[in-house]
């Protein structure tokens, strides 16, 4: 289409590219008209051939008329001035007029009859203008109608040199006198003698000839016919004046004819206008006849035919077009409804079907193309379903899946990012992974980032904990797989697999510590159950020492000291014991309330007086079920730390409340389950600790007092004591501000409220009983024996469960047996039934450093149980005996 | 031919033009330009190359030739830059008006010329210069010197003297250098020249004193002078004034001498013709001429050594003023640096002195110079200088 180049990027050109059916329509639109133009142009150019040929033939027969008749005309003057010439009495008056002899008044009479014939004459011929009789003698005009011209001599004048020779006729010429285009006939005038005496003149009467000439029959409106002499002047000049012309007149007609040719043509005239012309060179005459006419007249036919060709032949085209345009629709409209589908399926929508509306092939076309779209809609579906699997697979994933690109930037995260970290995924397209990272871990990133894009290895990073900011503030743990996947064209980037592990982590932590106890535990369990038994030999035979009568002072006093420092050690051994949660427990139902109320003096007097005592009590306390002793144990031990974090005085608050922990709080701390709780909370406005003390503030042996100012193990003790009780302990604590510790103890269920038991009576007890001892501790056991002989009581030993019962077969009644709870062979609870069938009445009373399951679960004996610590005194064991066999 | 041309190369372009416009060629505008080629300032000339009077026209022809010969021989006219070569158009006038009138038409309808030099003889000059007129040509006539021939006109200009002057002046030359008390007269009365030369020597002659004692006449193409010269031989004048053309002043002579008729001849401008025979026929007869080569200005000097050179022999009154007339049109192109007729009659109109090789021609916006007589008479087949009669 090179045709239309310039209109390329009009919108007819694009229309036209576009359409199909316009360029159907265009191109035999195009067609048809170059045909009918083609047709116009032929036609155009034979109308006009003909017209030419016809009119041509028609001014040619014109023009060779018109000469005719001219000739005519002139030889009818000519025969005309030769009668007159010949009538005897213009001879004879023309004899007197050119003698030269001649008598004045013969003269004169001669002029007046021509005078009075010719103007007769030239009334009853029009042809002619004027007649002039000329003299032989040197041409003298000695008659003539025009009278002015009398008396000139003519001797040179041709109508004169060659009348006086012959009959001639001087063709159109310019006058020499008058310069007007004058035609003459001149003729010899003869004497009566027959000699010549003369010339008669006839000048002819132009305007007869013009008429001849002028006359317009057959030329139409613009046609005219002139002569031209043979130096291109008109000689004419009443119609064409001769100022206009004043170098004559030319064109190709006139050129050709004064050549001496006849013929007809095209051409411009000598006024420059476009004529059909005939011309003819008239010899006889010496002129040459133009009849031309204009050739907008003579080509108006043609035109007009033309011209209503042209509105038939266009009017046929644009049928041809509005019928050509209907039939390309009906072909077309199938073709388009099956663009129109293709378009709609090419927009998106697959099922979208085109019509088939013809059994041809276009029909085949839209039958192919459905199918097409049927299987391209089976396939998209399939495509679509896979891709929803394995998205729902993605989104639903507890895990999180990011894509990152080069620079760390997201370009993927699953929805599983906002449940873990608060961001929705595409929060994140605007931020660096990297940025998110806490910052100690920052550094281990980079490095598994550079060992991923180094290519190094095989481009994956395996569980790699990180620590990642949370959209709300704080950090989540996550556990992350990488892979390079820059180099794969659908991903071009990062994939990390990250998965939650906070959670996870901190567990792992609180088993950790709590292994950690649990070994620490056991290792001091085992310690002090040996050590117990050494103690309670050790402080045995210190009391005994201390009491006997034999020593001096200076002996007692060193024996006092022992006993002193083996209490210590026995107090440092039952803490252990209490935070390994190895001690014998004793619980009982308690109110906390009354608990606190009856610590106040001695917390006071623990506290000192620079430390302000608060107590919140809980109105709707509720009694809990453990062990007083260890209870007071533990808020002892709370106080005296709250005391030492505030050297320079404060206030300690004790608060009780009834609290339900619910499930969420119990999640975080596997060890507990929700229910309803005791809450003792102890504050302090002390220094604080740090997030690293607050960890290790319950492990024993830990402390932040200076050497020698702590055990380490005050907290440990309550940590110990609280666990073994199923409670539950929380701290918080800001530097600076203070602590606060929670203990949560289980409300108990049933209300038996009980005060605590136990007197510290310093005088020891007798008794006469029967008691059978069994301790495998042979040191001890012999110091138990000891004492309690020395008590009164008949006392019968057994080291084992071999020993004790030959020996108890042997006797008749024992009123108590003290028993070890840990003992080789049967334990002591083992023995205690064995003998019971046959000494009902005994009483029991065990004694251990430690419990085990024997017992009790986790240590807690019966109530009704009657338990001694190890270690003890020898006061203690009289006491207990006694309290004991009197069924207390 | 810049505009000489104006009427032709118009109806040219005209044409060429719609040629251009029916071919669509689009060269049009060079092709309809290009036909400014060839510049020629084109003069046409009349003069008699057959008839009674064809003798004439040879020196004429000679004149003018030399002029043109002289202004292209550097390439031609040098008009606004360019060179216009000058072209002589040469027509035969013949001896009738009608054969001028013709040649005339010929000159200005078909040969584009630019200015007319001619005809020679006043009968033919009358009509001719009224049809030129018309056109707009201007025209020089050098040497016909009737007084009609340039009245009424715009663009009609004379290089010689008329026979108003010339009558005056020969009839002064008679009656006072040679002191004619009674003088007759024998001329063609049908001819415009010598029927006006002898009414004005009449007049004049009369007018100081002298006594016209006979005035006999006769008709164009007659032979027989007997009759005539008898009676003027009667009336016994002291001088014959024949202001006729040498084919008639022959056989006047001839038949004089044949009567035995001895009378002083007193000539007009017309009586000057080379022929032996004819120069001893009038042997000792004073004549009016319009150049002399006895006693040249430095302008003639040359003129004769170049005529002399170009064929070889002396120039006559007839080469010489056709000299002046080509030279006159050439002075007045080049003052108006065109050679369109319109200015160059303009020029005419308004030019004041050519110092022409007949001498001075003062024209001072006149048609008819004031221009003096020179007076020679025929003496051994030679014309020698006698007098001039300026205006």
């Amino acid at each position: 289409m090179r045709l239309f180049a310039p209109l390329r990027d009009s919108l007819f050109a694009r229309l036209f590219r576009r359409s199909l059916l316009g360029r159907i329509v265009f191109s035999f639109f195009l067609l048809s008209s170059l045909i009918v133009m083609f047709l116009t142009v032929f036609s155009f150019w034979s109308f006009t051939r003909s017209a030419r040929r016809q009119l041509v033939d028609q001014i040619g027969a014109i023009a060779t008329i018109k000469a005719e008749t001219l000739n005519r005309w002139v030889d009818e003057q000519t025969r005309q001035a030769m009668s007159i010439a010949s009538f005897t009495e213009v001879r004879g008056d023309a004899a007197i007029l050119c003698d030269a002899g001649a008598r004045p008044d013969a003269r004169m009479r001669a002029h007046q009859r021509l005078q009075a014939f010719f103007a007769a004459l030239l009334l009853n011929y029009p042809e002619v203008h004027a007649v002039s009789l000329l003299s032989g003698e040197g041409g003298r005009i000695v008659f003539s109608t025009d009278a002015a011209s009398e008396g000139q001599y003519r001797v040179l004048d041709s109508e004169f040199t060659e009348g006086m020779k012959r009959t001639s006729i001087q063709t159109v010429h310019p006058s020499p006198i008058t310069l007007e285009p004058t035609m003459s006939v001149s003729t010899p005038v003869l004497g009566m003698d027959r000699a010549t005496i003369g010339v008669l003149v006839v000048s002819l009467n132009l305007d007869s000839m013009d008429r001849i000439i002028q006359d317009r029959t057959g030329l139409g409106r613009t046609g005219e016919a002139y002569l031209v002499d043979r130096y291109n002047s008109f000689v004419s000049g009443a119609r064409f004046g001769r100022a206009n012309y004043p170098r004559g007149v030319h064109s190709d007609g006139i050129d050709a004819a004064l050549k001496g040719r006849n013929g007809s043509g095209s051409y411009l005239n000598y006024a420059g206008i476009p004529v059909i012309a005939a011309y003819r060179w008239i010899a006889e005459r010496d002129l040459a006849l133009l009849v031309e006419v204009h050739q907008e007249e003579a080509l108006r036919s043609a035109w007009l035919q033309t011209l209503l060709l042209v509105v038939i032949g266009f009017s046929l085209v644009l049928l041809l077009a509005f019928g050509v345009y209907h039939l390309a629709r009906r072909i077309a409209d199938p073709v388009l409804a099956i663009q129109q589908a293709a378009l709609q399926v090419s927009a998106g929508d697959l099922d979208a079907t085109a019509p088939v509306l013809t059994p041809d092939e276009v029909g085949d076309l839209a039958g192919s193309f459905n199918r097409m779209t049927v299987t391209v809609r089976g396939l998209y579906e399939e495509l679509r379903r896979k891709e929803e699997h394995f998205r729902s697979l993605i989104e639903s994933s507890m895990d999180i899946v990011v894509v990152l690109g080069a620079d760390s930037s997201f370009s993927f995260a699953s929805p599983s990012v906002e449940r873990v970290l608060g961001f929705r995924p595409e929060e994140l397209r605007t931020l660096s992974a990297l940025s998110l990272v806490h910052p100690e871990d920052l550094e281990k990133c980079r490095g598994e980032y550079a060992r991923l894009t180094s290519g190094a290895g095989d481009s994956v990073v395996l569980g790699f904990p990180v620590r990642i900011a949370r959209k709300a503030g704080g950090w989540r743990t996550l556990e992350a797989n990488a892979r390079n996947l820059l180099a794969h064209p659908a991903i071009s980037g990062f994939v990390i697999n990250a998965r939650d592990i906070t959670e996870r982590q901190q567990l792992e932590d609180k088993l950790l510590q709590a292994q950690k106890m649990e070994a620490v535990g056991r290792l001091a369990g085992g310690v002090a159950h040996d050590f117990n038994n050494l103690l309670t030999v050790v402080i045995g035979y210190a009391d005994v020492l201390g009491t006997s009568t034999e020593l001096n002072r200076e002996a007692r006093e060193g024996v006092e000291e022992i006993s002193k420092a083996a209490k210590r050690a026995a107090e440092l051994t039952q803490q252990l014991l209490a935070y390994s949660r190895k001690q014998v427990l004793q619980p009982r139902t308690i109110d906390l309330n009354s608990l606190l109320a009856g610590m106040h003096g001695m917390l006071r007097r623990l506290i000192g007086e620079d430390v302000e005592i608060l107590t919140h009590a809980a109105a709707d306390s509720k009694s809990v079920r453990a062990d007083p002793s260890q209870i007071a144990q533990v808020i002892m031990n709370l106080a005296a730390n709250a005391r030492d974090a505030m050297p320079n005085g404060g206030a300690i608050v004790f608060e009780t409340q009834n609290v339900i922990l619910d499930e969420s709080y119990c999640r975080r701390f596997p060890e507990i389950s929700p229910g309803e709780y005791m809450m003792l909370a102890v504050s302090d406005t002390g220094c604080g600790m740090d997030e690293e003390t607050k960890k290790r503030i319950f492990e024993p042996f830990f402390t932040t007092k200076g050497i020698g100012k702590g055990t380490g193990l005050g907290l440990a003790t309550v940590y110990g004591i609280v666990k073994q009780s199923g409670g539950h302990i929380a701290v918080a604590s800001e530097l600076g501000r203070g602590s606060t510790f929670k203990i949560y103890l289980p409300v108990a269920a049933a209300e038996r409220v009980a005060g605590r038991g136990g007197t510290a009576d310093s005088e020891i007890p007798k008794g006469v009983e029967s008691v059978l001892v069994v301790e495998d501790e042979t040191p001890l056991r012999r110091m138990i024996c000891m004492v309690l002989e020395r008590a009164g009581y008949v006392v019968h030993a057994a080291a084992s469960s071999e020993d004790v019962f030959p020996k108890a077969a042997d006797l008749a009644r024992i009123d108590l047996l003290v028993t070890d709870v840990i003992l080789p062979g049967m334990n002591g609870k083992e023995i205690a039934e064995m003998l019971l069938p046959r000494h009902s009445s005994m009483q029991i009373l065990y004694i251990s450093g430690y419990t085990e399951s024997a017992i009790g679960q986790h240590g807690n004996l019966p109530e009704e149980t009657a338990f001694l610590q190890k270690p003890f005194s020898p006061g203690e064991l009289a006491r207990k005996v006694r309290e004991v066999l009197d069924g207390r | 031919m810049q505009s000489s041309n104006r009427e032709r190369p118009a109806r040219k372009t005209a044409r060429r033009a719609a040629a251009c416009v029916l071919t669509g060629a689009v060269l049009s505008l060079f092709g309809c330009g290009a036909q400014a080629g060839s510049r020629e300032f084109r003069i046409g000339l009349i003069v008699p190359k057959s008839g009674p009077f064809a003798a004439y026209g040879g020196s004429h022809v000679e004149g003018a030739r030399l002029a043109v010969a002289e202004a292209n021989r550097d390439g031609g006219l040098l008009l606004k830059g360019r060179r216009y070569k000058v072209v002589l158009v040469e027509k035969d006038g013949g001896n009738s008006p009608e054969k001028a009138l013709g040649a005339a038409q010929e000159l200005i309808n078909r040969e584009a010329i630019s200015a007319l030099v001619g005809p020679i003889l006043s009968g033919q000059a009358i009509p001719v210069a009224h049809l030129v007129d018309r056109a707009g040509i201007p025209m020089i006539v050098q040497i016909a010197t009737n007084p009609a021939v340039t009245r009424g006109t715009r663009s009609v200009f004379r290089v010689c003297y008329t026979d108003d002057f010339q009558g005056v002046a020969m009839a002064r030359f008679a009656r006072e250098r040679l002191g004619g008390r009674t003088a007759a007269l024998l001329y063609d009365v049908a001819s415009a020249y010598n029927s006006g030369v002898a009414a004005i020597f009449a007049r004049e002659f009369a007018a100081r004193g002298g006594r016209i004692v006979a005035s006999e006449t006769y008709t164009t193409g007659a032979e027989d002078f007997r009759a005539q010269l008898s009676r003027i031989a009667a009336s016994r004048p002291d001088l014959l004034f024949l202001p006729n053309y040498p084919n008639e002043i022959l056989p006047q002579v001839m038949q004089m001498r044949e009567l035995g008729i001895q009378i002083p001849l007193v000539g007009s401008d017309a009586m000057s013709f080379s022929d032996p025979l004819y120069m001893a026929a009038i042997d000792g007869a004073w004549y009016g001429v319009h150049f002399s080569a006895d006693h040249p200005t430095p302008v003639a000097a040359k003129f004769l050594a170049v005529y002399q050179d170009a064929y070889k022999r002396e120039p006559d009154q007839g080469g010489a003023l056709s000299y002046d007339a080509v030279g006159l049109l050439l002075a007045v192109a080049r003052a108006r640096q065109s050679v369109d007729p319109q200015e160059i009659a303009e020029g005419l109109r308004t030019f004041d002195v050519f110092d022409g090789v007949t001498g001075s021609i003062v024209f001072r916006g006149a048609s008819d110079p004031g221009k003096g007589v020179v007076v020679v008479r025929m003496l051994s087949g030679k014309a020698r200088f006698q007098t001039r009669i300026d205006p």
